[in-house]
């Protein structure tokens, strides 16, 4: 077994670490895949070239198991047989050992298709031209919730707001591409990579190859973001057959476009709000209905759509809500998980929902939001009671006083609207369920960890989660050294390796820290109390779900997560006018995470996040061209925002132990990514007066905004009239 | 794999591109890029490459005895940037491309040779009447920047030409405006750039130039357009009839596209806000 290199983040700082890409193997082959250049049809015949000595090609046929990738529900075949339903699906392997002639011998090959008429968005899906792509309706999975009595609560309503809010699609651009390698050692077909969840990838080699003489270990991952959660195993699959057929050491990795091309992304989503104001401008009545875009295959959509919905009111307390959630089938890249995994989008939708009602109330938008917001009294959204102590009356109230947010909000209305620069500030507040949703912990996860100690007292961790530059292996090892009283120095975590390590879950869901971290603590617990002096001793540990944590995942009544983050953000920007440029001065951050262990590993969590959020909803524009591909191919068009696109982010924490949670600690991998966009363009909104209800809103979005008409995104009925008419 | 030349000296660089069609590799900042195949696989350049960066003579930055400033062509833009006698608005457009590791092999002569539709230092160069001067065997010609970039990556460099110096003549400015419109603040390709300049006296307009950057096929400067402000008095240039006068004459040179980074919509009205931006400025 080997353990990460105690000192934290040397080895990655120092350029010494080994990533899939640096790595040299004897005899070494790389691998190229042969992609679909046809978004929907059935494949008539696939022509290759004569290979040179050397070269290899493999198919579906070559599948010694099942074709069929279990990632979730096997749906994704692991190599294209007779349909294709994107561009970029793998048909092929080719393997060799030159790069240029492998280069040359991919554009020898040519697949003949029967195409149909593909399906791109949403409504392209519904209207199923040439048929459904995906059982007879192209409808993945839907779900709806009832609180309260939705009639009723229109009843009560004098004005009712309807509006769409969308969002777009995002894209990951970690650090390091994907890229796996794979070999055969002690007669076990191996694989290496960069990746979040080795355990998915050693049960989608299983069934591959149907059999388990099968190994997976975790390279150094340059970032993962969720994205390296089902993608690996696209990448793991074919690879393992070439592996197991040559017994040669093969590397798969993916160049920047190809990267960006074909890999998933986040789930673009159209939110459509009716919305039930009563005579005391308090919300009574909510119905929401929404459309994701799951792309060709199902992956991780159904547990984003499950997030989406739960969360669906955010952090309000409404009486009588309906929500109806689908996911779509299309001829897109498959949408996956990306931090958050539905949850920016639910929170950016709802919060300019929030935002745009307050504005036509003439509320303001703070007060409209603080006079919904859910209470200890509170019952969810799902039908429980509030665990613990809420803190998000703290939170804004920090966050208010430390961005003055209320002075700055009334100084910039009363900007004159001539400038050739001008400002705003936009709150946002915001949840994140930590963990796999409901109680799939318990019913699916099952979660398992071990502690080593050997002869000389030290011990090493053994779990399944990734260290994907969260810094997870430091935060481990402080809960466990934290809990045995032991120096840093004495306690390892080992690499992970399918090998030796349990499975403890996959590295999503903001599940590392308070699901695994908690069962850590509760190992660490009982191996000091059995503690014996030089002596070699093992401890493992299973996740048991608290006795508070009810859930029923057929009607989605009760714990919608076992536990629950909050967080609020404010930013402020000042528009430029004349380009419609917007400058991002100043950012806060303000989170409930239960009891933060270790503040900078966490600060790097909200820096990240705000980041990544603020670029989600000012720049980070990916669009489908008319082929179903995206317009925006390499870095130079797709825009993630540099040290220079945003200020010093000023963070703060309101300190609530959660008991359950290792030393109190909640999860907050994924909530720092789910507030800043509204934020951003709340602040938007109020700096050029005009509400948007898409992002990216980018400069251009802004200018068309202010040059064209302004379209009435929100519709106002008033009840009165409408009775009148009938 | 194509052979390779690296000469220290200007005359054995010459020599070599009349014997056989070299590519000119000077930071090789496109070159890279457009000839790339993937990581780990050498870039695919058919033709013998020459590297000019060791030209030792081409490395300078002079001022003639006119006032002309001289800058060579293995001059990078981190070089620029840091001379003393560049001038501020060519020092401004070369901080802003891309990031300090390009700048320290970018050369400015390779953004001109490049030629691209959206390369920074041409909208400058052109305001500053630049010229650039080509040297083969056979001798050396010099012309105006604005006929040596005939179209997007189109120059009239013949293929044993090499251009040596890029020349700016002495010129006064009482105010200058520079605001390149990236795709975000830094590491950003350009949508759309204007950069202006002016002399007054006694608010007496004694100069006026203007030009637009990625909003056409080359450069947009108007001599004809700049002579109606030539001459007149501050107080005019300010007045709201003749801007939208004026915005609505370089509106009609202004013909840009929609790609993936922007629309041709934003560009031209971006493009005619900063031109007001700059009428109003002038004092
Ligand atoms: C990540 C990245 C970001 C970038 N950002 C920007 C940006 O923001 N703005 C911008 O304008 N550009 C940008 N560029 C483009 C590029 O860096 C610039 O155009 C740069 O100035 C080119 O200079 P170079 O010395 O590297 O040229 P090279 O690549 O060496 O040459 C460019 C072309 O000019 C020819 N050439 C060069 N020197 C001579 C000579 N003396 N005589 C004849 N022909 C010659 C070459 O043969 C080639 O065709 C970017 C490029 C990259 C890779």
């Amino acid at each position: 077994m080997d353990t990460v290199d105690a000192r934290f983040k040397w080895l990655e700082a120092n350029g010494e670490a080994q990533y899939i890409a640096d790595r040299h193997y004897d005899g070494l082959l790389e691998g190229r895949f042969y992609r679909s250049t046809c978004s929907r049809g059935y494949i008539k015949a696939v022509n290759v070239p004569e290979l040179p000595d050397g070269y290899y090609l493999f198919s579906a046929k070559d599948v010694p198991g099942t074709n069929r990738l279990p990632i979730v529900v096997p749906d994704w075949p692991a190599f294209a047989d007779t349909e294709v339903r994107y561009i970029g699906q793998v048909i092929l392997l080719l393997v060799g050992p030159d790069p240029l002639v492998l280069e040359q011998l991919l554009t020898q090959v040519s697949v003949e298709y029967e195409p149909l008429t593909p399906a791109y968005t949403v409504a392209q899906s519904k209207a199923l031209v040439d048929g459904a792509i995906h059982n007879q309706d192209n409808l993945f999975d839907a779900h709806q919730i009832d609180k309260g009595d939705i009639e009723a609560g229109f009843a009560q309503a004098v004005t009712i707001f309807e509006e769409t809010v969308t969002t777009g699609y995002q894209e990951h651009l970690y650090l390091e591409t994907q890229g796996c390698v794979g070999y055969v050692a002690d007669s076990k077909v191996v694989i290496e990579g960069s990746m979040q969840c080795p355990w998915y990838v050693y049960h989608c080699m299983s069934t591959v190859l149907g059999h388990q003489h099968i190994r997976v270990i975790q390279a150094p991952t340059g970032g993962g973001f969720g994205g390296k959660e089902d993608y690996p195993n696209i990448i793991a699959g074919p690879l393992a057959v070439a592996v197991n057929q040559l017994r040669q050491p093969i590397r798969v990795v993916l160049e920047r476009r190809e990267d960006i091309a074909f890999t998933s992304k986040r789930h673009p989503v159209e939110f459509h709000y009716r919305t039930g104001v009563d005579k005391h401008g308090q919300i009574v009545a909510m119905d929401i209905k929404f459309d994701l875009n799951s792309g060709a295959y199902f992956s991780l959509s159904g547990i984003v759509l499950q997030r989406a919905i739960t969360t669906a009111t955010n952090v309000y307390d409404i009486a009588n809500v309906r929500i109806q959630g689908q996911a779509w089938c299309t001829n897109t890249v498959p949408t996956g998980a990306f931090r958050g995994f539905g949850s920016p989008q639910t929170c950016f939708c709802i919060e300019s929902h929030m935002n745009h009602i307050a504005q036509q109330l003439g509320q303001a938008p703070l007060a409209f939001k603080q006079a919904h917001l859910l209470t200890n009294q509170s019952t969810t959204l799902t039908g429980a009671s509030i665990f613990g102590e809420l803190v998000i009356t703290d939170l804004i109230e920090q966050s208010v006083s430390a961005s003055q947010y209320l002075a700055k909000r009334a100084a910039y209305a009363a900007q004159s609207s001539q400038g050739a620069y001008r400002k705003g500030i936009g709150i946002s507040i915001f949840q994140h369920g930590c963990g796999f949703a409901g109680d799939l912990e318990d019913t699916l996860v099952k979660a398992k960890v071990r502690l080593i100690k050997d002869q000389n007292e030290q011990v090493t961790i053994l779990v399944s989660n990734t260290d994907i530059g969260q810094g997870l292996v430091l935060t481990f090892r402080q809960i466990v050294a934290d809990t045995l009283a032991l120096p840093l120095s004495q306690v390892d975590i080992s690499v992970v390796d399918t090998d030796s390590v349990p499975d403890s879950g996959p590295t999503v869901a903001s599940r590392s820290i308070v699901i695994v971290g908690y069962i850590l603590e509760q190992a660490a617990l009982a191996l000091k109390q059995q503690w014996q002096v030089g002596e070699y001793q093992e401890i493992e540990q299973d996740y048991q779900k608290p006795s508070y944590h009810q859930w029923d995942q057929i009607n989605y009544q009760g714990n919608a997560y076992q536990s629950t983050s909050y967080g609020v953000n404010v930013v402020e920007v000042e528009v430029d006018m004349a380009s419609y440029e917007v400058k991002i001065n100043d950012a806060w951050g303000c989170y409930d995470i239960g009891h933060v262990i270790n503040e900078q590993i966490f600060n790097g969590q909200i820096d990240g996040g705000m980041v990544q959020a603020l670029g989600y909803g000012a720049m980070e524009k990916l669009e489908l061209n008319g082929e179903g591909v995206f317009a925006q191919k390499s870095m130079a068009d797709y825009m993630v925002p540099t040290s220079l696109d945003v200020p010093r982010i000023q963070r703060s924490l309101v300190d609530n132990p959660y008991p359950y949670g290792p030393q109190g600690a909640k999860g907050g991998g994924e909530l720092t990514h789910n507030g800043a966009a509204s934020a951003f363009v709340a602040a938007v909104e109020q700096a050029v007066g005009q509400a948007f209800n898409r992002i990216p809103v980018t400069p251009e979005v802004i200018a068309q905004t202010l040059t064209n008409e302004p379209q009435a995104n929100i519709k106002r009925i008033d009840v009165a009239e409408v009775t009148n008419e009938n | 794999m194509v052979a390779i030349y690296r000469p220290t000296q200007l005359a054995d660089a010459l020599a070599v591109l009349t014997n056989e069609t070299c590519t000119v590799f000077a930071g090789g900042t496109d070159l890279m890029v457009r000839h790339r195949v993937r990581p780990n696989i050498v870039a695919d350049f058919s033709q013998p490459v020459m590297f000019i960066d060791a030209i030792t003579e081409l490395g300078q930055i002079q001022t003639l005895a006119d006032g002309t400033l001289r800058i060579g062509a293995a001059v990078t833009l981190a070089q620029l940037i840091a001379h003393p006698l560049i001038p501020d608005l060519l020092k401004q457009s070369a901080a802003k491309i891309a990031a300090p590791a390009l700048r320290n092999r970018a050369t400015l002569v390779g953004n001109v040779c490049n030629a691209s539709p959206a390369a920074d230092t041409l909208p400058i160069l052109y305001l500053l009447d630049a010229k650039v001067q080509l040297q083969s065997c056979q001798g050396e010609r010099t012309m105006a920047l604005t006929q040596f970039i005939l179209g997007p990556g189109q120059t009239p460099i013949d293929g044993c030409e090499l251009l040596t110096w890029l020349e700016i003549p002495p010129q006064q400015f009482t105010q200058t405006f520079y605001h390149k419109v990236g795709t975000r603040a830094a590491n950003a390709l350009t949508k759309v750039s204007v950069v202006a300049a002016a002399q007054v006296v006694d608010e007496h307009v004694l100069d006026w130039r203007i030009a637009f950057g990625a909003v056409a096929p080359t450069v947009v400067r108007s001599p004809s357009l700049e002579q109606l402000v030539v001459g007149l008095n501050v107080s005019q240039l300010q007045q709201t009839h003749f801007i939208t006068q004026l915005q609505q004459q370089y509106a009609e040179l202004i013909v840009p596209i929609d790609d993936q980074r922007s629309t041709a919509k934003y560009r031209k009205q971006v493009a005619l806000n900063l031109l007001k931006r700059w009428l109003l400025m002038i004092n």
